[in-house]
């Protein structure tokens, strides 16, 4: 089955909510509270399908850079962490496998960048690689968070 | 527990209650007109009018209560609120006066505060329609009213901006969902960039254009105190024109800080302007995260929480521009000197 797509579902719940349910609610916090809904469904109507390409780049780019960090400052990658870790709301093993990876990854870069710091030294190849490695990472989630 | 319009009369002998405090020598103290207003994200509020007499004669106040929301976004200490706020109005200050306040929430279940009900219209999207005219007349009046409040004197105790920035390092790592590297990165930068203090004044903390009360082109009233702190008058300023609610549709930000300076402000130095647009964001994003683990771990039911961990990401984004552009220039003047 393909057909409604989830975006579609979640375009025409979006929709008749908006057009049946909210004209029919006074003012106050009922109100407020199906307006914040129908944005975090429009939110997910433009984005439900952008996180596993968003994620592989994301981990792909994580890596190289973290590997770079290493060579270039021989601070090493500390050791993998368990990646059992619950992902709630995520029914599909691929996509946990790469939000775990994705999270173990970005605490990598957290403790890289801590270790870095706290050695002291400067160096300004290390400095524009972290950089623009956030640069990249911070395109790549707004991108994926459907914001303009 | 927070309570309800179906609590009004208990609110009112509430207030009642907690302006006698503040007034032992009234008699025939009533509180009318109690009725739920918008308080924000993190109180509720209501407002009611107080009659008493005393050895003056008759009296009538216009109050508004302030209770606190659990699962509040705003990690602030209340008490710290009412230190920094008290006295403010009567130097002179747009702020309201401090009538009375329950610390420990043993009147509405959590910590409330009693203040003046100042004149005025506060509606942020009506302010940020206006016409442009009106709206740089009424925010170059913003910029007067920071100079005011960071002329008048802080209340006592010392400032660290390194502690500031270790407390909403401890709120980040409190509340994220994930680990974030570049918020943790961000608050690095700041702490390896702090600006020199000029002189330590009490900041509002939370001032911007959805925080004031207005009538035509003057601002009548400064609301919402919960973030007041001693700090650099620049987080004020810096935080006035974060994105989601910048003015600068009516007036760059240098002009601002420029009628701040003509109006008796300290000069605001560009690279400690920077780095508290900067500082701005990390906070706003801070908060964000607060507000996101509220709504996930169930301390809050409000929707409007939903999307707030997605507001990170332009914040996050617009500093590293801010930092790219800045180490981009030096690197240009650097060669040039070469």
């Amino acid at each position: 089955m393909l057909r409604p797509t989830p975006g579609e579902l979640l375009a025409i719940t979006r929709r008749e909510l908006a057009e049946q349910v909210l004209p029919s609610l006074p003012a106050g916090a009922p109100a407020r509270q199906l307006k914040a809904a129908l944005h975090v469904l429009a939110q997910l109507e433009r984005t439900w399908d952008l996180m596993p390409s968003y994620l592989a780049a994301d981990n792909n780019d994580l890596r190289a850079s973290l590997a770079e960090l290493q060579r270039l400052t021989g601070i090493s990658a500390p050791a993998r962490r368990e990646t059992a870790v619950e992902v709630p709301g995520v029914l599909d093993e691929a996509l946990r496998t790469l939000i775990r990876d994705n999270e173990a990854l970005q605490a990598d870069l957290d403790e890289a960048q801590q270790a870095w710091r706290t050695s002291g030294r400067q160096d300004e190849i290390v400095a524009r690689l972290l950089l623009d490695l956030h640069v990249r990472m911070g395109e790549r989630a707004r991108l994926a968070a459907g914001l303009a | 527990m927070p309570r309800t319009e179906a609590d009004e009369p208990r609110i009112s002998e509430g207030v009642a209650e907690l302006l006698g405090t503040a007034l032992p020598d009234a008699v025939g103290l009533t509180v009318s007109g109690v009725a739920r207003v918008f308080g924000g994200n993190a109180r509720r509020a209501w407002s009611a009018t107080a009659s008493w007499t005393d050895a003056d004669g008759g009296h009538t106040a216009d109050l508004i209560l302030l209770v606190r929301l659990s699962g509040s976004q705003v990690r602030t200490d209340p008490a710290d609120e009412i230190r920094h706020l008290t006295g403010l109005a009567e130097q002179g200050v747009r702020a309201p006066r401090v009538w009375a306040h329950d610390g420990d929430g043993h009147l509405f279940g959590m910590p409330a505060v009693l203040l003046q009900r100042m004149a005025g219209r506060g509606d942020a999207v009506e302010y940020l329609r206006a016409d442009p005219e009106l709206g740089r007349a009424r925010t170059l009046d913003l910029a007067r009213a920071a100079a005011e409040l960071h002329a008048a004197s802080p209340s006592t105790g010392p400032y660290d901006p390194g502690a500031q920035l270790e407390q909403w390092r401890s709120q980040f790592l409190a509340s994220r969902l994930e680990p974030h590297p570049a918020l943790g990165w961000l608050l690095d930068w700041l702490t390896d960039h702090q600006p020199a203090i000029e002189r330590t004044v009490v900041v509002h903390g939370d001032f911007r254009v959805g925080n004031v009360l207005y009538d035509g082109p003057h601002i009548t009233g400064l609301l919402d105190w919960e973030m007041a702190h001693l700090g650099d008058a620049a987080e004020d300023l810096a935080w006035a024109y974060r994105a989601l609610w910048s003015p600068v549709r009516f007036c760059s930000i240098e002009d601002f800080v420029a009628a701040y300076a003509d109006a008796g402000g300290a000069a605001i130095p560009a690279d400690s302007l920077r780095w508290h647009r900067v500082f701005s964001e990390v906070k706003f994003a801070a908060i964000s995260l607060a507000a996101a683990r509220s709504l996930v771990d169930g301390t809050s039911t409000n929707l409007r929480l939903a999307d707030r961990a997605r507001t990170v990401v332009p914040a996050v984004n617009l500093c590293l521009s801010w930092i790219a552009a800045a180490e981009q220039t030096a690197r240009s003047e650097a060669g040039a000197a070469c």
